[in-house]
């Protein structure tokens, strides 16, 4: 589903501050697959994630998404495949527009955003039944402009918005990590959810040591721009707590 | 009384400048001063145009098809040549004070004899005014509303996501700022053909005229109001209100040479005071 090449990435390049932040990575993830990332800070894993999804330009290497060659794909024309949930929650909505609208863009992804209204009955029907699955009541609320939400409401709901289209990649980058705990669960739970039921391909960045363990079929670890370690399947069930901290020193 | 009612004439021809700025400022967080130009930019061709005796409705064609090139052109620069929005405004103002002499071919057209959109119309200039805010109030609200007036919003709201949801936001501000100054541009048409002549000063400071009624509508609606057709409603408010302000001060005995002194304070009072209440 997602392959690298050799990629390698340096930011200021010739410069004094000149950072090789990816080192000759190359990666195969397969359909389905749902990968942990971790690493220290500044070890480049949202870098890794930017390249991906196009809106940071690899420097040499090439990428392939479902076998096609996106390497000078504009991050506009990548996603078609791909959604992405960050960190901060106010990244993924638009906040003056209201939950509804909100909804309606996230269900156009990739089609062209024509001159008709697509916000009518029949669509609030099929966003309150997508909304009614996280169990927050926000699916009365559809016209509440989204800055009116906690940070955790929009952050699910953001979730919900990256399966309203045909996208079969999600990258998620510290989706929980600026929640409180009680939220950040739900959020990780719902995420799970929704791609284990959506069959979706995943890279999750978290530096939850717990949350490496209990999700995900595979585990990447970073370090200083290169991949120190890659487990799946049996390997990555087996692993302990205590292992995982060791990997950070 | 009829001091009061050519303020509101005044008020809902300025409206439409009102709808643009806020186009650009509040859907697209661009402050965009091309206005100046874009306003006796339209004025202009309406003058030119009425006087070789083109109908009044080639006229409005013509005035909002050359507001719609000059906001492009704004848009252009600062989306393809990444020059900061207020710099490209003003580049395009200062280039566009040239253009308009060069169209008028002096400073100053009068419009007497020359049939005017309220004749061809067979209305009053009141209901000729109230006819054009009311049609591009509703236009501009439904095309909000649609899925490609949804991308606008979002992509002075949040461009990073709309970004990610596959649009091309270079595009889209170029657009914006097309519909935009067409619409200050139609300001423009109907002002000149309403006071009867085109002056290349006519549009020096105007952008402060739609910022202040963008300002002044803003305070009549609660901003978990998410219903545009209010929202635009509210700023045609505005706008009007703004002028009968402004009326009502030259009515006391204020000098009109220190019109442009009254009209700073207004938008100052509208923009501090909330911010002064707030902070106690
Ligand atoms: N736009 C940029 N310009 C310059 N340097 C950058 C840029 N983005 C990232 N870097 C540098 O690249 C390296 C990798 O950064 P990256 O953000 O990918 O790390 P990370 O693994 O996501 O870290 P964290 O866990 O702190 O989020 C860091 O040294 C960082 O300073
Ligand atoms: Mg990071």
């Amino acid at each position: 589903m997602i392959r690298l090449e050799e990629i390698n990435k340096t930011f200021n390049k010739g410069e004094a501050n000149e950072v090789s932040a990816l080192k000759n990575i190359s990666l195969e993830i397969k359909e389905k697959e749902f990968v942990m990332l971790v690493g220290g800070n500044g070890s480049g894993k949202s870098t890794l994630l930017n390249v991906i999804s196009g809106k940071v330009n690899a420097g040499s290497g090439k990428i392939f998404l479902d076998n096609i060659d996106v390497t000078r794909f504009e991050e506009y024309q990548r996603s078609k495949w791909i959604a992405r949930i960050f960190q901060d929650p106010l990244t993924g909505t638009a906040p003056d527009l209201s939950i509804l609208e909100n909804f309606r863009l996230a269900s156009l992804r990739t089609q062209k955003k024509n001159l008709s209204i697509g916000t009518g009955k029949k669509f609030q029907e099929f966003v309150k039944e997508k909304i009614a699955v996280l169990g927050l009541g926000l699916e009365t609320r559809l016209n509440r402009p989204m800055n009116s939400l906690s940070g955790g409401q929009r952050q699910a709901l953001t979730l919900v918005m990256a399966i309203m289209c045909e996208a079969k990649v999600i990258l998620l980058d510290e989706p929980s990590s600026a929640l409180d705990p009680k939220t950040a669960v739900l959020v990780m739970q719902s995420a799970e959810k929704i791609i284990r039921d959506y069959g979706l391909t995943a890279v999750l960045v978290t530096h939850n040591i717990k949350d490496t363990l209990s999700y995900g079929s595979r585990i990447i670890q970073m370090d200083e721009g290169r991949i120190m370690r890659d487990m799946r399947g049996y390997e990555k069930s087996a692993l302990k707590a205590g292992e995982v901290a060791e990997w950070f020193g | 009384m009829t001091f009061y009612v050519s303020a509101i004439i005044l008020g809902l021809g300025f409206s439409l400048l009102a709808l643009g700025i806020f186009l650009s400022l509040r859907v697209f967080n661009f402050p965009d001063i091309t206005t100046d130009g874009s306003f006796t930019l339209g004025g202009a061709v309406t003058a030119v145009m009425l006087t070789w005796g083109y109908h009044p409705l080639m006229a409005l064609v013509a005035s909002m098809v050359f507001g719609a090139v000059a906001g492009m052109c704004t848009g252009i620069i600062h989306a393809k040549l990444k020059v900061n929005p207020l710099l490209a405004g003003i580049l395009m103002m200062t280039a566009l004070y040239s253009v308009n002499l060069a169209i008028m071919g002096r400073s100053n057209i009068p419009l007497i004899n020359q049939d005017k959109i309220f004749d061809t119309l067979y209305m009053s200039e009141f209901s000729t005014m109230l006819s054009f805010t009311i049609v591009f109030w509703l236009l501009l609200s439904l095309l909000l509303k649609t899925d490609f007036g949804l991308a606008m919003r979002a992509t002075g709201n949040n461009e990073q996501m709309i970004r990610s949801l596959g649009v091309n936001t270079d595009r889209m501000k170029i657009t914006g700022l097309a519909i935009s100054n067409s619409l200050t541009a139609l300001s423009g048409y109907l002002i000149t053909q309403y006071q009867g002549f085109a002056d290349i000063n006519m549009g020096i400071g105007i952008v402060i005229l739609g910022l202040g009624s963008v300002m002044i509508g803003e305070i009549f609606v609660r901003s978990s109001v998410t219903n545009i057709f209010i929202r635009l409603a509210a700023i045609i408010l505005g706008s009007i209100l703004f002028r009968l302000v402004l009326a009502a001060a030259l009515a006391s005995g204020v000098d009109a040479g220190y019109l442009k002194l009254v009209v700073a304070l207004i938008v100052l009072v509208v923009v501090g005071i909330p911010n002064l209440l707030k902070r106690t």
